[in-house]
């Protein structure tokens, strides 16, 4: 139904302009919101997110945008004297109707019976279609897996060896008493932490966290095998020292250093006792009884029973395997970077030698060879190039004889120091060269003419410079 | 403030119908080129000065003589010559002697002391009494010997030129022609209408009109016209054309810009709104509308557009120059989105 009045017609084209506006004001922004709604979806994808009432909040956020668009389009309406001028024009009223809004214009009315809108045309087809491409960049950001979405977001970091492999380190610390309980959990918890957070983008972080935790136990290893071998050769020592004092004859007439021998072993075993190295609580009770007795005997100063004393020794032994065999552990595990440098390299001779040596002052003859062969003894198969008790002492023996041997003399040359040779003077010419034109193609002489001062111009190259200098400034010379 | 009134029907329709007449009887007069009387009428009525253009012996003269009659003028005719000076065209004082033997300088008028004076072949003349036209023109006044006469009322100068091309012609400068309110061109008439005036017009005689507007009549017309309602929009619309034929205007078309050098003054911009009242007028319409000022809009602005060197190589005139800024310029300045239009009809 048409309007009859310049007023309601003005009216009603305001009103379908304005709903046009409006309609090309939400479909532009829904246009822009639902671009940016996909990249959030993208984001909420790739980071796991999964909100349960995203479509109210789309609802919501889409009712607002039509009700910003409906403002917007009230705001930004064409003025009522242009509405009024395209009334006119469609109607061709002749500025009837434009002049209904500025002059009293009721004898003309019976002229405005029925008033004609005109059509709001609007080229929508470029923003449905950009509607298009968001609904689908929307549609396909939801379809997008979060799976495949956070590996593109957090590309994973394969670091599951390196952590089975650090864990099994902490176990093993754990276990050997090297870390305590609470060291070992606390270290546990930030391995799974470096686990969690172990991400592609950043996979230098991770690596340095791992190293960090490597470098961290391998110290703590080594200085628990340090610890080792330091008992290990107190063990030893102490071993030695009872394996002597039970090889030596009954009849051993001094007997004063026997008893010293004795002191110096009591003294060492209360050592291994406080340091740790010898734990009669690990022995099984009776054998741990049998050392408790040979202890107090040898403490008093006396000479404990034989079998007591080897029971000691194999306690000693017992220990030591037991050190070993953490020593062992802990390499395995890949703690100790050379675990060479560990039970092998010590010479226990040496630490001993000085004691026997004191001990057997007053004693020679089948006393020292047994204390002889017994360190020979110790070293059998046991030595090498870095590891093993140490190099045994070279003997000379059996000399051959250099009488009326005779060798030909040859002179070496001038063999003295450069900054030793004395400065005759200075030629302002090149030398002369008496090598003849084999020399003369060499190095800086080349194609120098001898006598003419060609070689002192002869140009050494900015890339040998270097090496001139270096030559020249070598250190030692 | 309170709101003007429109004219009301009853006062409006005498005028329509006096314009009726004038132009049915200059129709029955001058056989052909109908829309062109109505054009010369609404110059007219809107007490402005018409340049027709065209060939000699198409109806120029006629048109002029016929219209004075009608309107039941004083019509004068001056036949410009490259000889033709001021003194022939405004008048001159002329050393008489009176009864009692005293002698004194008497002001004799000349051919322009008319109400319709026929300016033939303007272009003849030298640009020297070209410009004695101007005052007429502009002030409706001649001032000699440092005394104005005002010229009678109603003043119309209908001038006739030809080609500028042809041999013999001064082109009249652009003071002067800024002065007309329409530059009118004649064109052939068609082969019926030529048959008709071969066969009805005897040597080319011209009927005499059987009904003539009188005095009271032109002033009635007068009156009306100042009472026809000019919107705004449509206000707008005038001074939006008139300033989008400067190629400096950010609204003029391409064309404006490729082929103008400068454009209508503001004196077109009130020449146009004057010839929109009158066409609204004859068509009985209280108010102006936008079809009013599209219908003159071409008259008024095509001798006043100067074109540029650009427009010769490209043969392009100031009547194509103007249907592109009519087309493009939208009357209601309605200012919507790129991709939102009205669809008029």
């Amino acid at each position: 139904m048409r309007p009859t009045d310049p007023s309601s017609a003005l009216h009603a084209l305001s009103l379908r302009v304005q709903l046009v506006m409006a309609c090309r004001c939400l479909l532009r922004w829904s246009v822009v919101w639902l671009m940016m709604a996909g990249v959030v979806v993208l984001a909420m994808r790739f980071k796991g997110v999964h909100p349960e009432d995203w479509r109210w909040g789309f609802a919501g956020a889409w009712g607002v945008l039509a009700v910003a668009a409906g403002i917007h389009s009230f705001r930004s309406r064409p003025d009522t004297r242009k509405l009024l001028a395209a009334l006119d024009r469609q109607n061709q009223a002749g500025g009837l109707i434009m002049a209904s809004g500025e002059a009293d214009a009721r004898s003309w009315e019976g002229k405005m019976v029925s008033l004609e809108l005109p059509k709001v045309r609007w080229d929508s087809g470029r923003s449905f279609a950009g509607l298009g491409v968001a609904g689908a960049f929307v549609a396909a950001a939801f379809l997008v897996p979060t799976k495949y979405a956070r590996l593109l977001a957090e590309p994973p970091l394969e670091i599951s060896q390196q952590v089975e492999r650090l864990r099994e380190q902490i176990d093993v610390l754990e276990k050997e008493r090297v870390l305590p309980r609470d060291d070992a959990d606390a270290k546990r918890v930030e391995l799974d932490r470096i686990e969690k957070q172990a991400s592609g983008f950043n996979p230098s972080k991770t690596w340095e966290a791992l190293d960090n935790l490597q470098r961290n136990n391998q110290q703590m290893a080594q200085q628990a095998a340090t610890e080792a071998e330091s008992k290990a050769g107190a063990l030893d020592e102490a071993s030695m020292l009872g394996q002597l004092l039970e090889m030596l004859p009954k009849d051993l007439q001094n007997q004063e250093a026997l008893e010293q021998g004795m002191r110096m072993l009591g003294g060492l075993m209360e050592d291994m006792v406080k340091s740790g190295a010898l734990d009669p609580s690990k022995l099984p009770p009776s054998l741990a009884k049998d050392v408790e007795e040979a202890m107090k005997q040898i403490a008093k100063g006396g000479m404990p029973d034989p079998a007591k004393l080897a029971r000691m020794m194999q306690a000693l032994e017992a220990n030591n395997g037991q050190l070993r065999k953490m020593a062992q552990e802990l390499a395995g595990k890949g703690l100790l970077p050379n675990p060479g440098d560990f039970f092998g390299k010590g010479k226990p001779g040496e630490g001993m030698s000085g004691m026997l040596g004191k001990l057997l002052e007053g004693e020679g003859g089948e006393l020292a060879q047994i204390a002889s062969g017994l360190l020979q003894g110790h070293m059998v198969g046991k030595g090498g190039i870095s590891r093993g008790p140490g190099h045994a002492e070279l003997q000379y023996v059996n000399e051959s004889d250099a009488t009326g041997t005779e060798f030909k003399e040859q002179y070496l040359g001038l063999s003295a120091p450069i900054q030793d040779g004395e400065v005759i003077g200075v030629t302002v010419s090149a030398p002369e060269v008496t090598g003849g034109e084999a020399i003369l193609g060499k190095g800086a002489l080349d194609s120098a003419q001898a006598g003419r001062g060609e070689a002192i111009t002869a140009p050494v190259l900015p890339i040998h410079r270097g090496a001139v200098k270096a030559f020249f400034e070598r250190a030692g010379e | 403030m309170d709101k003007p009134t429109l004219l009301q029907p009853a006062e409006l329709e005498p005028a329509t119908a006096i314009i009726a007449k004038i132009c049915g009887q200059m129709d029955k007069c001058l056989l052909g080129r109908e829309s062109l009387h109505r054009l010369v009428v609404i110059g007219l009525l809107s007490r402005g000065h018409i340049l027709m253009e065209g060939l000699p012996g198409l109806g120029k003269t006629a048109l002029a003589r016929t219209i004075g009659k009608i309107l039941h003028l004083d019509f004068k005719r001056v036949q410009f010559t490259p000889d033709l000076m001021p003194g022939d065209v405004l008048g001159a004082h002329i050393l008489q002697q009176s009864a009692e033997g005293q002698r004194e300088m008497v002001f004799e008028p000349g051919p322009v002391f008319t109400n319709i004076l026929l300016a033939d072949e303007i272009n003849r003349a030298s640009p020297k009494t070209q410009s004695a036209m101007l005052e007429t023109m502009q002030e409706r006044s001649v001032t000699l010997r440092g005394q104005t006469r005002k010229l009678p009322e109603p003043f119309f100068v209908i001038a006739s030129q030809n080609p500028i091309e042809m041999e013999g012609t001064y082109p009249l400068p652009e003071a002067q022609v800024d002065r007309f309110l329409f530059r009118v061109k004649f064109d052939s008439v068609d082969e019926t209408v030529l048959q008709r005036i071969i066969t009805e017009r005897r040597q080319g005689d011209l009927p005499e009109p059987d009904w003539q507007a009188s005095l009271e009549d032109l002033a009635y017309l007068d009156e009306v016209l100042g009472r026809i309602f000019l919107p705004k929009p449509v206000a707008a619309y005038l001074a939006r054309l008139v300033a989008a034929t400067h190629p400096t205007h950010p609204e003029a078309p391409q064309t404006v810009k490729d082929y103008i050098r400068y454009g209508a003054s503001p004196r077109a911009a009130i020449s146009m709104g004057e010839a929109a009242r009158a066409h609204a007028l004859m068509h009985g319409r209280p108010t102006v509308g936008f079809e009013d000022v599209s219908a003159v809009a071409r008259p008024v602005m095509n001798h006043r557009l100067i074109l540029n060197y650009q427009a010769r190589f490209d043969r392009v005139e100031a009547e194509d120059v103007l249907d592109n800024l009519l087309d493009s310029i939208d009357a209601t300045g309605l200012e919507l989105p790129p991709d939102m239009a009205l669809l008029e009809k």
